[in-house]
């Protein structure tokens, strides 16, 4: 009887009792795991931005790579290669005046420019063909200046003729080239030398 | 107090007006039940309120982290664009042209002929010399000499052959001269760089 009268009262505590019930088991039982899962999360996110940074550092590495690549090419170019207009006369002056330094009576000279060797580079090469007389020493006095000289020059190849009488004099034909950059907008015609001789 | 009072029978009696009802059981299960209800009310709140104010903390960083990933995306995605544009066959094929070059001219002519002279007969005269550096960097010597006789061209290879600064000689031709003097051309791997390492 007493339990008919007071069933809405105890239809409502058990309800509450069962509604703890769930509640305890779905976040006391799992709060471990729910809070596993988080930091799960978090070291998926950490491990996502390491992802990304690294691929950012790999290609600013990359760009910087490339950057400095350029500005070698151009270094090379404005500082070694530099156009005729800049260069040409001061190289000439200076093969002339290391002839003279190296006690070798000059023969002849032979200029040929020639075709660019990589297109696309704006490069135009230039040969010269350096004969001179003298002896042994003054020929490798020559050649050892020629490897200071601060213009780019290279030597091709060396060729030594017969000598004289005396066995003392010889001739000394140079293959020199050196390398010229033309920026884009001028014309390999603005080289004043394409073929000739002394 | 007398032994006669004890003797005495005690009446027991019903003088309610309504008959009567055990409430305690009832009341006893409501209040426990009510007592349980509260404290594990008291104890969830506390679970709700731990995980959601101590794990804030980690939601701010996860939320945090991830903002951080999306600007760095953006920022990779910006360079990677750039990295893209740059034509790296075209720059890779300069420089090597540039490095090439460089090679060249760096190349030691006076070196060349000090180890020549240290290799070469009293009766061979050199004639040309043209060396060409390859991609690998290492120095290939064409080397055109005359030789007073045929045994001289052998002892100039002999030599050749034993020095370690020269690599794989080998004679490409050799013509009779009128005078009984043999041009010849030798075509060698040259290498004066390891060969000073190596003093």
């Amino acid at each position: 009887m007493m339990w008919k009268e007071k069933r809405w009262l105890l239809i409502g505590l058990g309800l509450l009792l069962l509604a703890n019930v769930i509640f305890f088991f779905t976040y006391r039982v799992q709060y471990g795991q729910r809070v596993k899962e988080m930091d799960a999360t978090l070291d998926q996110s950490r491990a996502r931005l390491a992802a990304v940074q690294l691929r950012k550092s790999k290609a600013e590495l990359t760009l910087a790579a490339f950057d400095q690549m350029t500005h070698d090419i151009n270094t090379v170019y404005e500082q070694w290669w530099s156009s005729p207009q800049r260069r040409l006369a001061d190289l000439l002056i200076e093969l002339n005046q290391l002839e003279r330094r190296s006690s070798l009576s000059p023969r002849s000279t032979s200029y040929q420019q020639t075709a660019s060797e990589k297109k696309g580079f704006g490069n135009t090469a230039m040969s010269i063909g350096f004969s001179v007389q003298g002896t042994y020493p003054h020929i490798r006095q020559l050649i050892n200046l020629l490897e200071l000289s601060r213009h780019f020059v290279i030597i091709d190849s060396i060729t030594i003729g017969g000598a004289s009488a005396n066995g003392d004099t010889l001739n000394l034909n140079l293959q020199l080239k050196t390398l010229f950059h033309i920026p884009e907008g001028q014309t390999d015609a603005a080289a004043p030398v394409t073929e000739g001789g002394t | 107090m007398h032994r006669s009072v004890y003797s005495v029978k005690a009446l027991h009696l019903n003088l309610a007006a309504r008959p009567f009802r055990n409430a305690a059981p009832v009341y006893g299960t409501i209040v426990a039940a009510a007592v349980l209800c509260a404290v594990l009310t008291l104890y969830n709140m506390q679970i709700a309120w731990r995980f959601f104010v101590s794990t804030k903390e980690t939601r701010a960083e996860i939320a945090r982290v991830d903002a951080q990933t999306e600007k760095e995306q953006r920022a990779t995605s910006t360079l990677e664009a750039r990295v893209n544009r740059v034509n790296v066959k075209a720059l890779k094929a300069e420089t090597a042209f540039i490095n090439e070059q460089i090679e060249a001219r760096a190349f030691s002519w006076s070196r060349l002929l000090d180890d020549m002279e240290s290799v070469q007969p009293k009766d061979v005269r050199l004639i040309n010399l043209n060396p060409v550096v390859d991609k690998n960097g290492m120095t290939r010597l064409s080397i055109s000499a005359v030789a007073k006789n045929h045994s001289s061209m052998i002892a100039f290879l002999r030599t050749l052959l034993s020095d370690s600064r020269f690599d794989g000689p080998f004679p490409q031709g050799e013509t009779v001269n009128d005078d009984g003097t043999i041009s010849f051309v030798l075509n060698t791997g040259y290498r004066p760089k390891q060969s000073e390492l190596l003093r």
